[in-house]
Formats: structure tokens, sequence, C-alpha cells
């Protein structure tokens, strides 16, 4: 049974759609959405003096919405700002990166390790920033798959600190070292928590 | 403070010598005691110290504990409304806003040339770490501190506050001014640490509950930590 915080984070969400959104939500199948954004959509047009009863408006409203969306064959429900903030971030920020590894304009420190150490460190950076930029476009395109990209970009970088801890010991991991893991480590947490929400409201698809 | 939800409405009344005892106990014990005891040289403490902490502030907890569950219906720790993967998640994003908040106005303040001096903490605790026992107790320590500090600042004077003051601002930075306080740090470090204290308020503002912030306060102490192993 969903609680009342879920219902008002459902709320929270579908809030920023668009008139023609919540229409489309509340007017569809339980099939195609949760009940409990069904719900909320409902309340919502209600709250914003929509009436679904008024079948003028609703008709209308659906008309509009569909000749927009065959005006257009790559037709998107409305994104967040949130949304799009973590699409930009994620794949402008990972690219970059590798961006300024490869071009050599960050110097390497030297790296006394064995050749396999340092193949797994550069294998588990390049798969999480890969995971990190394809969770971004995918996210972009509000695919359902973004939320398992960011899963594995969380195990991906968990991994490879415990990778640190294995290969270097604890005394490596400074607290500049640690601090940095961690706000890592929170931002892909809470960007999957997100994702995730985005995907039960029926929002990615 | 009224949340809108009548599961966590307060039903305490304001006024009255109960009320105003509890206040200025807690104010007390939770402020002006560690403030006193903080003006004092700062020496390295032993395990059996370290144990002493965990008692005091493990009873304080349980008796603020005690305190709000006589006026509210709904935990004050445990929120039964988020997965526990959010409130990991929240937690982990309060430690990170903590860093880039004291980052930022630590910058800021040094900027300003606001003074800053050495309170002993550093080599106090440093030296305090070399003992195994103290270092193995730490963690606990810290947890203990964070719920007993998350208990007195965010759940229990911040909603007392909106109570008798009103409104979110000013109680939010009563409570986080006395949060700074009552460290006893040199000012920058005390304005420092009052941002961090306006965070930690804000998000228990946001969801009336102190189980994010706990984490937070206690990921963000552990890894201060490692500063002095």
């Amino acid at each position: 049974m969903k609680t009342s915080s879920e219902q008002q984070d459902y709320r929270e969400e579908l809030s920023r759609l668009s008139d023609e959104e919540l229409v489309r939500i509340a007017t569809s199948s339980p099939d195609e959405y949760r009940p409990e954004a069904i719900v909320a959509a409902k309340d919502i047009l209600r709250t914003r003096g929509r009436d679904l009863n008024d079948s003028a408006f609703v008709g209308a409203t659906l008309e509009e919405s569909d000749d927009e969306a065959a005006a257009s064959e790559n037709y998107v429900a409305t994104r967040p700002l949130l949304l799009k903030a973590i699409a930009a971030v994620f794949f402008v920020f990972p690219l970059a990166g590798l961006a300024l590894l490869t071009s050599g304009r960050v110097p390497m420190p030297p790296h006394p390790d064995p050749y396999y150490v340092a193949f797994v460190e550069y294998s588990l950076r390049v798969a999480l920033l890969g995971a990190e930029v394809i969770g971004a476009v995918l996210l972009w395109r509000l695919r359902r798959s973004a939320f398992n990209c960011f899963a594995v970009a969380l195990i991906l970088g968990i991994l490879t600190f415990w990778w640190h801890v294995l290969i270097r010991g604890w005394v490596a991991m400074t607290y500049s070292t640690l601090r940095g893991t961690v706000i890592g480590a929170a931002v892909l947490l809470n960007v999957c928590v997100y994702t995730w929400r985005l995907r039960s409201i029926g929002l990615l698809k | 403070m009224t949340t809108g939800d009548p599961e966590k409405e307060d039903s305490f009344q304001v006024g009255g010598w109960q009320f105003w005892l509890e206040m200025g106990g807690v104010l007390l014990i939770a402020v002006v005691q560690p403030f006193l005891l903080a003006t004092e040289p700062r020496t390295p403490f032993g395990p059996a110290a370290g144990l002493a902490q965990i008692a005091k502030s493990t009873g304080l907890a349980v008796f603020v504990w005690l305190l709000l569950a006589r006026e509210r219906k709904t935990p004050v720790l445990a929120s039964r409304q988020s997965s526990w993967v959010a409130v990991v998640a929240g937690g982990l994003g309060v430690a990170a806003m903590i860093w880039l908040a004291e980052d930022v106005s630590w910058f800021l303040f040094r900027a300003l040339g606001v003074p800053d001096g050495d309170s002993g903490v550093d080599a106090s605790y440093r030296m305090s770490m070399m003992s195994p026992w103290v270092r193995l107790m730490y963690p606990i320590q810290l947890l203990t501190g964070a719920i007993y500090e998350e208990l007195v600042f965010r759940a229990f004077l911040l909603r007392r506050l909106a109570k008798v003051i009103g409104g979110r601002m000013w109680p939010v930075l009563i409570s986080s001014s006395l949060f700074a306080v009552k460290h006893g740090y040199p000012l920058r470090s005390t304005l420092v640490v009052f941002v961090g204290g306006l965070v930690y308020a804000c998000v228990y503002e946001r969801y009336g509950t102190i189980d994010r912030t706990v984490i937070g306060h206690w990921i963000h102490n552990l890894i201060l930590m490692r500063n002095y192993v």
C-alpha cells in the first residue's frame, strides 16, 4: 500500500508536467501508468481548476496533444528541469574528463603498479564513465534503462573504491579520497533513486 | 511549525513551567556545558573517556527521545514513509552538501578576513587516535553523538523554537547558532559549523525526521576522523 509521502512524491514529480501530459496520464489505463500516478494526475488537474468530466476540454487537450505528437516523430513527454540537468552533467563531465586524460593535459603520476593493476583500474574507470554517458543519453531520451546504467555506474564506482583499498590499503585512503568517493556515491545513488521514481510514475518508458 | 500531516503534529503546548524547564534543561546540558568544557584546554582522551562520552550521548539521546515520544505520534529517527534506499541516498547527499557548504563558507570567511585560531582539537584527536581502542570505539562514539545532536538541535530545539517564535527562518537560524556555539571552536570554524547546521536544519525541515541528517552527520564526521588516524 502506498503511503501519503509516496503519493506526495508522485504529486511533486507530476506537478511539473503540462495539462496535456496530465490529461493523458489521468485518462490512461492502469497498464500504461501506475494507479498512484493516475490518482495524482487527477488531483493536480483538479487543483489547477481543470475538469476531467468536461469532455470538450479533455477532447481538445488530447487532440492538441496528438497533433503535437504527430508533428514530431520523436514526441516525448515534458522533461523536468532536474532530469535535463542530470542528463547534461552526466554527459558532459565524464566525456570532458576522458578527453583531458587521453589528451595528456592532466599529467598522470608515474604508475609503479604492475601492469594488471593499471589495466583493471583503467578498465573500471572507462566502464564507469561509459555507463554514466550512456545513462545520460538514455535519460534524455526518457528510457527506462537509464536507471540500469546509473546503477551499474554506482556499482562500478564502489568496485573501483574497494579495488584501490585492496591494492593500496587503507593507508592510501586519505581524507580527500574518502570525501570524493562519498560525494560521488551520494550523487549517483540519488540519481538512481530519482530515475527509479521517474520510472515508477511512468515518465521513463 | 505545521506539517499539514495530522500524524506529525505536535501535541505539546507552549508555555507553562514544564515546557520551559525542559527547554532550559536541554539547553544547559547540550549547549552551555559542552561550550564551557570546550573553553578548557583540550587534552588527549583514552578509551575510558570515549566510553563515558558514548554513555553520556546515549543517555541524553534516550532522555530527549522520551520527551519527543510523549508529544509526537510518528518516530523521529526511523522514517516509515521512505524506502531505506532513499534514506541512505539522502544521508549521503546530506554529507555531500555539508562538505560543499563548509568548503564554500570556509573560503568565503577566509576571504572576508574572519579570524581563526588553533582550538587544540586536531592535536588532541591525533594523540588520542594513537590508541587502537579509541580508534575502535570512535565510530560508535560518532554515531551516538550524531543521533544525540540531531535529536537535540533538530528534532527537539528546532520544533520547539518553531512553536515559540513561529515561521521557519528564525528557528533554523537560532538552532544552527546554538549548534555552532556548542562546539566551542574559534570564530571562523564556528561560522563554518553554523553553515553546516543550516544544511542539517533545512533537511530536517524538508523531511520531518532525523534519519537522513543522522546518516549524513555520521558519515561526515567519520571521514573527518581520517585526518587524525
